[in-house]
């Protein structure tokens, strides 16, 4: 037998529920396992001390509260009934409005988002469009000139750089030939 | 309620066996005796609040539930057929409150329920024939015992009250906890071994 097999028949065996059998399975394990008996004792002792442990009790006015609140419900029977109408699936009417709004809340958002979204889809083609035309014109029409201006200096800066390279090296040639 | 009524609804011999069973009872309770009714409050309150106190730790909250759960009877007496034992019905409706209120108190996390262990004491009455020094000792061992409960897990902990402190039927578990008698009996079982543990624990910290 082995130790979970044994720990899951102890009440089983207390109780008094394994077949002759089992029991003598179990009992055999018992003898030959000191740790297994210590354990089915101390199983048993606190059976028992819950068996005898003292009860509560309940307050002496207990009845009294009873037949109290008994007189009530009969005097106003409704105040139960209403307790009872005051749910709607399992729900009351506050969680059940709340559950609602959010719902329909969520869904307006929904479909804001959801047709806001398309309108920009569809409306990005044309707006890029536009802006590239605009950008265009603007160009053609007054920056043309200073671009034109600005192409021509970047040329001459080019070749100034060009030349003053090409001297600097020169001058490094005649250094190492002096060397 | 008249008090000679009662008297003869009480009617029992010294062996705690009844006159009337519980079903007896509530049938005549569903006809229009009141008397019947007080029978099974007595017959149940202090049942029950031991039962449902380790839900909630809390004597006075305990007895509510009971109240609540006497209540329930009289205001849903007509949905008691007698195809299922009282004991049954009425275990179910104060497991069922005990649990909702279980889960109030943990939603509301003012106080951990090992707090509460520590601050309160069982409110056991002693028995009057025993010498203060047994007094003491029983205390003693009880509150060891409160406290290894205490810390079984829910589903341990209502199965072990059920059997082991009010010596209910494995079946009469099952419908009450509305688990199949299998699951009913490997939980008390891991339930007396984690409370084995637990009291050694408890002992090796010398609380």
């Amino acid at each position: 037998m082995e130790r979970y097999e044994f720990e899951d028949q102890i009440s089983d065996y207390i109780e008094n529920n394994l077949s002759i059998k089992k029991r003598k399975i179990f009992l055999e394990y018992l003898e030959n396992n000191e740790s297994a008996k210590n354990l089915v004792d101390e199983i048993k002792n606190n059976i028992k001390k819950l068996n005898n442990a003292p009860k509560l009790e309940t307050s002496l006015d207990f009845n009294d509260r009873i037949i109290k609140s008994v007189k009530n419900i009969k005097l106003n029977p409704d105040s139960i009934k209403s307790n009872d109408k005051k749910r709607l699936l399992g729900f009351t009417y506050l969680q059940g409005g709340l559950m609602i709004s959010f719902i329909i809340l969520s869904g307006i958002i929904g479909q804001y988002l959801f047709f806001n979204e398309s309108r920009i889809n569809k409306s990005l083609p044309y707006y890029t469009k536009m802006k590239e035309n605009n950008i265009k014109q603007s160009l053609s029409q007054n920056d043309y000139s200073s671009s034109k201006k600005l192409v021509n200096t970047s040329k001459d800066t080019l070749q100034k750089n060009k030349k003053n390279n090409s001297y600097k090296g020169e001058l490094n040639k005649i250094k190492l030939v002096n060397n | 309620m008249n008090s000679s009524n009662l008297s003869r609804l009480r009617l029992e011999n010294t062996s705690n066996n009844y006159v009337y069973t519980d079903e007896e009872l509530m049938s005549k309770f569903q006809s229009g005796n009141q008397n019947a009714y007080i029978e099974l409050v007595n017959r149940y309150k202090d049942k029950l609040v031991n039962f449902v106190y380790p839900y909630v730790n809390d004597f006075s909250r305990s007895e509510d539930i009971v109240q609540d759960t006497m209540l329930k009877v009289y205001t849903k007496k007509h949905y008691y057929k007698e195809i299922a034992k009282f004991s049954t019905w009425i275990y179910t409706i104060a497991k069922n409150l005990a649990n909702s209120e279980y889960r109030k108190t943990k939603r509301r996390k003012t106080k951990s329920f090992s707090q509460i262990s520590n601050d309160t004491e069982m409110p056991y009455l002693k028995s009057p024939d025993l010498d203060i020094a047994l007094q003491y000792e029983n205390e003693f061992n009880n509150n060891k015992i409160n406290r290894a409960i205490e810390k079984l897990p829910e589903h341990f902990k209502s199965v072990i009250i059920l059997r082991d402190i009010q010596e209910i039927s494995y079946d009469e578990i099952s419908l009450i906890m509305e688990l199949p008698i299998g699951t009913v009996k490997s939980r008390i079982n891991r339930a007396r071994l984690q409370l084995r543990a637990e009291l050694n624990n408890i002992i090796k910290k010398g609380v």
